[in-house]
């Protein structure tokens, strides 16, 4: 009974979705609040209802009940407890499921904290927001119901795809869910300011915290995600430029731009055009990494079982909703005010530069990724595009931007002062400087752009603590003063210094480790050693083991530096039955924060030798670290008190009075 | 009565929902919303108002928080100006609108999400979690599962008993866990030497292994178990089967040919059987009537249909037909073959090895009473120190059955 | 400098980053990508030394040999031609005889080759999309039954692989 609540709740839902993303339009176009209000109770009502789909689909995966398809195809009685919930977004269909919930939880929220919104404003974003969870309800429905059941019940399940049972995949979906369907608040914002021909004042203010939630759990979600294929997969990479990984990273992109470009608009007022824009393409960026993830058009290592009828149903509501707002767009931008004016040199323009520069990688990525679909589609040849047409131009499109970063936070509003920024920034670049020359001497001057790399991230780093340093100006105001003017310091200004040095940690990893890693592939025998980063890597030998629903055969290895044996580190090979499948589980050891990799091959024919592959990969923990900085940048920059939108009082005079008074 | 709870939750949440949904419109009269530029105002106040607390703490520099301040100011005063005499206040619907808005609501929400689901859902299904359908099990199972129990953990003691592996493959197969039950019959195939029953064992677990599919490995174990006895049934059943699943027709046809007249009329595979025999005759294009459809290639995971079920069409019912012969048709298979067994040791009850396989059969299907009747029985037919006597006694020690006793001891 | 000056500065300065980019793109594009080709076009068009390019097809039966160390070589066959293949390194989990699977690499001129990236997919049902594409061109595949072959080998053995590429470093 309980499945099929979960099921009738499901429809339940849609038919509040139909409801929501109609009356309250109906009524922010007559000026009714009754009908407007509908769009906040169907928001909460739609979220508590798909709330309990979700959970009786949990519970029939908890209880391993066969008679649902859904569980049949991936779930197994003996999987462990944890990846039996897991596995209920380890598939097509749940993984749709956890996507229109957290859909509606958004919703839910604009519903709850919106109360301050000018109420018109707020019934055209959850109309819209209706729109989208109507449509991918319908999806759902009709070519992925999770709810389909099976009668009579097998009495064992498939299992799930061995190689998603894993604890990084417990948090790396959901993380980047919450990531892509957040901006679809602000895709909701664009085109309720398009439909009702007005952007409020509060508009940049409310959509800049919104897109700062997505944008944290994307960059938590993407690193989540880089980290598991890195130790899941057990090719010792940490970024493939696989096509559903590219899928996540354009709006990541994009929301980057946004969340700068929103934050002029909020102080100044200007780029409205440009950030409705941008929000739309974020949110856009966002379907197509769906589309292209879900319909089959990709083969990828994430894209799990294909139907084409899904790919075109996803394909029309991508066309829906990207033409629809794109030609929205192109009707309505014309009538928005234009906004404040700012010279090329200060912080607007700064944050202009950034703008441009993110939004031309994004579209690099986005050509990289759809120009092989697109030589298929039209000629019928078949290419791949890979690591290196990425590294020659999202590259160098990177490298002036980043240059660019310590500046933009020492400009001014308006009109900034280059000069001023950059002699403020005299220590920054002379601890890049004495980083490329180390860099060079380190190497004997023969890595001249691993040098650079670093000469690059170490300005970021010092570059971002530098902006913490001058607003508190404690050179000028001395020591005391500036450390109570830095503790007084609105938490953005933190969140900006951090996300920034978050930034620099990650590009440090991604250059040492680019630049510096080894690798060696080699047979050993019990005994042998290799050497790998000043490590002594001895082979203790391999052994046989059954686990709950695989076996193993793993090879021990003791890790000596120096003689000493300093840790012990395992690598093995998984076979799992139900799947008849293979995977590899990479052995690693961390220290400080550099990692020794070390995966299996084949055992030799005599069964004396096996293969195996170690990698040294100095500092690559940083990538991770760096994103983790960055997201929680994010947050603190969240936590900032400004960032509230304040209810209309009834005394208008009043500001008036104000504002003579200040003026 | 399932179905019953399961509509008066389901009414209630729609009922809740929709007047949920209704509230705004049944309540008097909503305030009228305030008109934007209100909203406006607060926001350019509260930006002055951080303007200050910057200019206080000294992050800002005072020229630069002059202009600003003049920038946001100008906007103000113009939203305040605007604001003024605005409203969007009155211009509510009317009546009429919002009743006839109610009655939509009213009728969509409940009608169009019944007559939804009523195309997709299947309400009468019952939730069929695995632990409930397992528990309570009848007396039987419990006591075949203590059993299991039982063997499993003197195996773990003394893994070479291939007796032991013998006794527990077949209750593995019964169990459902074919996994278990190939390696138990290889296991026992190694120890004890090769036999039909073993092979044939060994190709039924992998078979279903297989989700039903003979494979080529499943295969190449029935034909080595119709080596060593020709006339072994089952293995002859999944040949055909094989057969007619790889649509090799004319080799299917002889296949159900033979296993039919081979077979006793009350065979539980002879409705398979027969079918199997019509769906490879229309093939050959040998009759006119399709009365069965095709054997399926490998029962994997059947394809859902629209209307949320899965399809159910002949094809698939005879899929279901062939993988469950794990499960009540092996039952009634087995104990078809148990009955016959004893019936013929009625007549003719010189046979030893009938009566080793007669005792070991109700072992299996957990029939210790049986079992041991039968034993005393065997007992009885041969004299204590004839040689016949002593292999059933050694036989009874070797699966721990004595006639005496009340219990089965290990 | 006037405020029309400066707009047409900015706009310019725009299109330059753009166009820098879009150079970027179009010359990574003729010279960083690989064509997908079938053992029959290798055999057929006989790709030059040096030109990258991604093999893909069915591991042959039977060709797979192991010197005992990491080098293996194995041949790779649409059932018409089969290319031979020689690889240094760890194969991917899934890779298996009879299977799906895309090497990357170039032709040497002793027509043998030479792999850098082996790719199987981590999947058991799946087959990498250009070998079966290339495949059903042939009519040697069949949408729901796999690999139209003599033996009864069931499509659930049409396996394999997945993109084992080089870090994106």
């Amino acid at each position: 009974m309980i499945v099929e609540l979960g099921h009738f709740a499901l429809i339940l839902a849609l038919s509040v979705a139909i409801i929501q993303s109609t009356l309250p339009l109906v009524g922010a176009r007559g000026g009714d609040q009754r009908l407007m209000e509908i769009g906040s109770i169907g928001a909460t009502g739609g979220f508590v209802l798909l709330a309990v789909a979700f959970s009786a689909l949990t519970a029939a995966y908890v209880t391993s009940d066969f008679s649902v398809l859904n569980v049949f195809e991936n779930s197994h009685s003996a999987k462990p407890m944890l990846f039996k919930v897991t596995g209920v977004w380890g598939n097509h269909e749940g993984s749709m499921l956890l996507w229109v919930l957290i859909l509606a939880f958004f919703g839910a929220l604009v519903a709850l904290f919106g109360r301050d919104l000018p109420a018109t404003l707020k019934a055209n974003v959850l109309a819209v927001q209706g729109w989208i969870l109507t449509a991918f309800l319908l999806f759902i429905l009709f070519t992925s119901n999770p709810f389909t059941r099976l009668d009579p019940a097998p009495m064992e399940g498939q299992d799930l795809n061995p190689i998603l049972q894993d604890v990084g995949l417990a948090i790396h979906p959901p993380l980047l869910y919450l990531g892509y369907v957040g901006f679809s608040i602000a895709f909701s914002f664009a085109v309720a300011a398009l439909i009702d021909g007005r952007i409020d004042a509060a508009w940049a203010r409310w959509v800049r915290p919104w897109t700062l939630v997505a944008w944290v759990f994307l960059t938590l979600g993407i690193a989540m995600g880089s980290y598991w294929a890195y130790y899941e997969l057990g090719w010792g990479g940490w970024w493939f430029w696989d096509p559903v990984e590219n899928a996540s990273f354009m709006p990541w992109l994009a929301g980057t731009a946004l969340l700068h470009s929103a934050l002029v608009m909020e102080k100044r007022s200007a780029l409205k055009i440009w950030t409705i824009l941008l929000a739309i393409l974020t949110f856009s960026l966002s379907l197509l990494g769906t589309f292209l993830v879900r319909s089959g058009v990709l083969t990828s290592v994430h894209a799990f079982a294909t139907d084409p009828a899904r790919g075109v149903f996803i394909l029309v509501i991508l066309c829906l909703f990207i033409g629809g707002a794109l030609a929205l767009f192109a009707w309505r931008a014309s009538e928005l005010e234009g906004g404040g004016l700012f010279a090329p040199i200060s912080r607007e323009g700064a944050l202009v530069f950034n703008n441009l520069f993110l939004t031309t990688a994004a579209a690099t990525v986005l050509v990289g990724t759809l120009y092989p679909l697109l030589l298929e589609v039209l000629t019928g040849e078949k290419i791949s595009v890979g690591a290196p047409f990425f590294d020659l131009t999202f590259g160098p499109l990177m490298v002036p931007l980043l240059l660019a970063v310590p500046f933009g936070p020492l400009l001014g509003w308006k009109r900034g002062d280059l000069l001023a920024a950059g002699q403020r920034l005299y220590f920054a670049a002379g601890v890049a400087l004495a980083a490329m020359i180390l860099g060079l001497a380190f190497t004997g001057g023969t890595r001249v752009l691993a040098a650079f790399g670093f000469a690059l991230a170490f300005w970021l780093i010092a570059g971002s603590l530098t902006d913490l340093f001058v607003r508190a100006s404690f050179f000028k105001a001395g020591w005391r003063k500036g450390w109570a003017r830095l503790t007084g310091l609105p938490r953005s200004a933190f969140g900006t210094a951090l996300a920034h040095f978050g930034l620099g940690i990650t590009v440090l990893g991604v250059i040492t480790v680019s630049s510096f890693e080894t690798e060696t592939v080699t047979t050993m025998r019990p005994g042998d050693t290799v050497e790998a980063g000043g490590y002594t890597l001895h082979f203790d030998g391999a052994s046989r083991r059954a686990g709950p629903n695989y076996e193993e055969q793993v090879g021990t290895f003791t890790i000596r530096d120096g003689g000493v044996a300093v840790a012990e580190t395992e690598s093995a090979k998984r076979f799992y039955p139900a799947r008849q499948m293979p995977t590899t589980e990479a052995g690693i050891w961390t220290t400080w924060f550099s990692q020794l990799y070390v995966s299996l091959g084949d055992p030799s024919a005599d069964g004396q030798s096996i293969v195996v592959r170690i990698w040294w990969k100095p500092l690559v923990t940083l990538i991770w670290i760096g994103s983790v900085f960055m997201a929680l940048g994010g947050t603190v920059s969240l936590a900032d008190r400004r960032l509230r939108v304040g209810a209309p009082t009834r005394s208008r005079g009043q500001a008036r009075d104000r504002v003579a008074a200040g003026a | 009565m399932n179905d019953m709870m399961f509509w008066i939750v389901a009414a209630a949440m729609t009922s809740l929902v929709t007047l949920a949904m209704l509230w705004p419109l049944v309540r008097r009269q909503g305030g009228s919303p305030e008109a934007h530029e209100n909203h406006d105002v607060e926001v350019y106040r509260a930006q002055l108002r951080e303007l200050d607390q910057d200019l206080e703490r000294g992050t800002l520099a005072p020229a630069e928080a002059e202009s600003a301040r003049a920038e946001i100011g100008r906007r103000l005063l113009r939203a305040a100006d605007n604001a003024n005499g605005k409203g969007l206040g009155a211009a509510s619907w009317q009546r009429p609108a919002i009743l006839a808005t109610i009655v939509l609501v009213l009728l969509a929400i409940p009608v169009a999400s019944t007559v939804f689901y009523a195309t997709m859902g299947n309400a009468n299904l019952p939730d069929q979690p695995l632990a409930a359908r397992q528990q309570p099990p009848s007396q039987g199972d419990l006591q075949l599962a203590q059993l299991v129990e039982r063997a499993e953990a003197r195996l773990r003691d003394a893994p070479e008993d291939g007796q032991g592996w013998e006794v527990l493959a077949p209750i593995y197969l019964r169990l459902e866990r074919p996994q278990d039950a190939a390696n138990a019959y290889r296991k026992a195939l190694d120890i004890n030497g090769p036999s039909a029953s073993r092979f044939g064992g060994l190709g039924e677990a992998l078979t279903d292994l297989a989700n039903g599919e003979v494979t080529d490995e499943a295969k190449s174990q029935f034909e080595r178990a119709l080596e060593i006895n020709p006339g072994y049934l089952p293995a002859k059943f999944f040949l055909a089967l094989d057969a007619s699943q790889e649509e090799r027709a004319s080799d299917a046809e002889t296949r159900w040919t033979e296993l039919i007249q081979a077979s006793p009329d009350n065979a539980p595979w002879m409705q398979i059987a027969q079918a199997g025999l019509a769906d490879a005759r229309m093939r050959l294009g040998k009759t006119d009537a399709p009365a069965v459809a095709p054997m399926a290639n490998g029962a994997g995971a059947p394809a859902a249909g629209a209307d949320g079920t899965i399809a159910r069409g002949p094809d698939a019912e005879q899929v279901a037909a062939a993988s469950q012969m794990s499960d009540t048709d092996r039952q009634a298979m087995i104990e078809g073959m148990v009955a016959q067994l004893a019936a013929r040791l009625k007549d003719n009850p010189e046979d030893v090895e009938g009566w080793k396989r007669l005792i070991r059969s109700y072992t299996v299907l957990g029939q210790t009473e049986a079992a041991r009747e039968a034993l005393a029985e065997a007992s009885q037919t041969f004299a204590a120190d004839s040689a016949g006597g002593r292999e059933i006694a050694a036989f009874a020690e070797e699966i721990g059955l004595s006639a005496r006793e009340e219990t089965t001891t290990q | 400098m006037t405020r029309k000056a400066k707009r047409l500065y900015s706009i310019g300065a725009i299109l330059l980053v753009i166009g820098a980019a879009a150079g970027l793109v179009l010359t990574a594009l003729s010279d960083s990508i690989a064509y997908f080709h079938s053992p029959t076009d290798v055999v057929e068009k006989m790709p030059g030394p040096g030109q990258r390019i991604r093999l893909g097809g069915l591991v042959e039966e039977g060709s797979v040999v192991r010197d005992g160390s990491t080098h293996v070589t194995f041949k790779i066959t649409d059932s018409i031609e089969s290319v031979p293949v020689t690889y240094t390194g760890i194969l991917p989990d899934l890779f298996r005889e009879g299977q799906g699977v895309v090497a990357e690499g170039m032709l040497a001129p002793d027509r043998v080759f030479q792999a850098d990236t082996v790719l199987a997919k981590h999947d058991e049902t799946y087959m990498p999309k250009e070998v079966v594409d290339d495949l059903k061109a042939r009519g040697l595949w069949e949408d729901g039954k796999g690999m139209v072959k003599k033996t009864g080998s069931s499509p659930e053995d049409a396996v394999s692989a997945t993109d084992a590429g080089g870090a994106g470093s």
